[in-house]
């Protein structure tokens, strides 16, 4: 859809969120989605969700916002959901011709609709309030160990952060590009199969054109400001962790400890 | 023909990003004429383009083509055939191999049949100026940036469109290639009867080819009228950041410096006819 925001764009702010240490929030972001995955009763997942609801006001993002995001996946998260429904055996609820929804089903869908709405949410949090020069600082100094063993974790993070940096570009170009073939009559969505397929390349070959074009221009640009990779980069602003960051951690690692616990003693 | 009437055009609204791309936008034209709409960069010019058939909505306000509202669904999905519009640097979006099927893209979305796909790209590219033997069998990536442009013009012009809307056709191109195309376009329009939007900020395309000027500001319509009309507002267009075409600059030059020169000049010939007027009538005094 024209006009809303991609997936893994970055919206300037001042929240607590906005100001909290990159590598607090990748940290926190990582715990969370663990949490996520190893929830397994009502009063986890409530309590993770309670969470993110924190984790929402923090950041001043709202719930549109958040849906905008999500919105690219919302077919998958349905047909998984539907799958699982139908597809577990267990004490029938309703039979839809051969198929039949059941108790466990649901339960189980549920579940997997949950974890991976909250998986997103989490991820988009973290892409949402950290600009990608933050976030690239982050990464390189939580995988500086790393390079002891040869690993050349700047050029990584480098790479990690460019790549995440161009998630939104790219999903804004192939909206463009769509709505200039339906200029030329193209039809996404509706149409036999080779209708659909013409469309389909009518998309990805320019889009494709258009990622090459880009990277060359930013190897260019890179290059004539004289970028080194390589391990003594200095920043302008060097990180530094702060009481908020403590605080953050801290309600992270009790809730990671919470689901933990519920997990494996009770 | 077309009719926009107090449009305003949020892009990501309600979120933090929103920006308001088009604020109370009206204007109104006629079948068969021709309108350049003209404004700096980020005027909201590519916006405005996009209503026109139907591919972005109104926040609010209206958009009609024909005397039909965009907003209608049914009819939306066919306006593109009635309002042709060229994208802004179109040649990025190629991706067939040759140009013959580049062309011949419109057309195979229609499902015409092959004998009369083959008799319009042909004409196509006869009209905006290409050798059909010579190109058609040749890759569109091949080319060079002039040839692009007419091949992307070609394949919008194909399926004959009654309302062109072109985005910056000329910019970056060499001046063979843009005298051709806007000639092309002055032909169309007065030959055949197309109704024509030509987006540019070089003023003077707007005042050899347009029967109407847009300006817009800021997302905002700060100047319309004819030709004449909107270059009696240097002070407008300059806020606006756009430049008077070099004839009308001139008189209102000699103006402030004090002769009763005519402002109401579009070309050099006019301009001409104005300082032969004003050297006979120094003379006789
Ligand atoms: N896809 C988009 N998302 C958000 N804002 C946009 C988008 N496209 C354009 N804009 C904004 O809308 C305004 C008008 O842009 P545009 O219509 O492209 O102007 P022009 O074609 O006159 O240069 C600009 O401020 C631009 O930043
Ligand atoms: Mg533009």
């Amino acid at each position: 859809m024209a006009g809303s925001i991609n997936f893994g764009q970055f919206v300037p702010g001042t929240s607590f969120l906005h100001r909290l240490d990159p590598r607090t929030k990748i940290f926190c972001c990582a715990g969370l989605v663990l949490a996520s995955l190893l929830a397994d009763r009502p009063a986890g997942f409530a309590l993770v969700s309670l969470v993110l609801l924190l984790a929402l006001r923090l950041g001043q993002v709202g719930w549109r916002l958040l849906l905008s995001f999500l919105r690219p996946f919302a077919l998958i998260l349905l047909l998984s959901f539907v799958l699982q429904a139908f597809l577990t055996p267990g004490e029938k609820w309703l039979a839809v011709g051969p198929l039949a929804l059941t108790r466990e089903g649901l339960y189980l869908g549920g579940t997997v609709l949950w974890r991976l709405l909250h998986i997103a949410a989490f991820g988009s949090l973290l892409t949402l309030t950290t600009s990608p020069v933050r976030l690239t600082a982050g990464l390189e100094s939580i995988l500086k160990p790393l390079a002891r063993l040869g690993v050349p974790v700047c050029d990584v993070a480098t790479m990690i952060t460019l790549a995440l940096r161009f998630v939104p570009t790219l999903l804004e170009e192939a909206q463009e590009i769509v709505r200039a073939q339906q200029c030329r009559g193209a039809v996404f969505g509706r149409g036999g199969p080779v209708t659909r397929l013409r469309s389909l390349v009518s998309v990805l070959v320019p889009l494709f054109a258009g990622a090459f074009r880009r990277a060359e221009d930013l190897a260019t640009a890179m290059e004539i400001r004289c970028y080194r990779g390589g391990a003594n980069r200095t920043r302008m602003r060097e990180l530094r962790y702060a009481a908020r960051d403590g605080a953050a951690l801290a309600c992270t690692l009790a809730v990671l400890g919470a689901i933990l616990c519920w997990r494996w003693w009770y | 023909m077309i009719l926009v009437e107090d449009l305003t055009y949020w892009y990501a609204p309600g979120t933090p990003l929103a920006v308001k791309a088009l604020d109370g936008v009206s204007f109104s034209l006629a079948e068969g004429k021709f309108m350049v709409l003209a404004g700096g960069t980020g005027s909201g010019k590519t916006t405005l383009a996009q209503h026109l058939n139907g591919l972005l909505l109104p926040s609010s306000g209206r958009v009609q083509v024909g005397g039909r509202d965009t907003r209608e669904e049914a009819f939306r999905r066919q306006l593109w055939r009635t309002v042709g519009l060229l994208w802004q640097y179109p040649e990025r979006q190629f991706f067939e191999e040759t140009v013959y099927r580049e062309v011949a893209f419109a057309l195979r979305n229609l499902g015409a049949d092959e004998e009369y796909i083959r008799e319009r790209v042909a004409w196509a590219l006869r009209a905006v100026g290409l050798n059909p033997a010579e190109v058609l069998d040749l890759s569109p990536f091949a080319l060079s940036g002039g040839m692009r442009r007419r091949v992307a013009l070609a394949s919008v012009l194909v399926y004959r469109p009654r309302v062109l809307v072109l985005d910056e056709p000329t910019a970056g191109l060499d001046p063979a290639s843009r005298e051709h195309i806007l000639g092309l376009l002055k032909k169309l329009q007065e030959e055949e009867g197309h109704t024509v939007i030509l987006i540019t900020h070089r003023m003077e395309e707007a005042a050899r080819l347009a029967d109407w000027v847009v300006v817009l500001s800021r997302g905002r319509v700060c100047l319309q009228g004819t030709p004449r009309e909107v270059f009696q507002n240097p002070a407008a267009l300059k806020e606006a950041g756009l430049h008077l075409p070099f004839p009308c600059r001139l008189m209102h030059r000699l103006r402030e410096e004090g002769l009763a020169a005519g402002t109401a000049v579009l070309t050099l010939e006019e301009a001409e006819a104005e300082l032969e007027r004003l050297r006979t009538r120094g003379r006789q005094h």
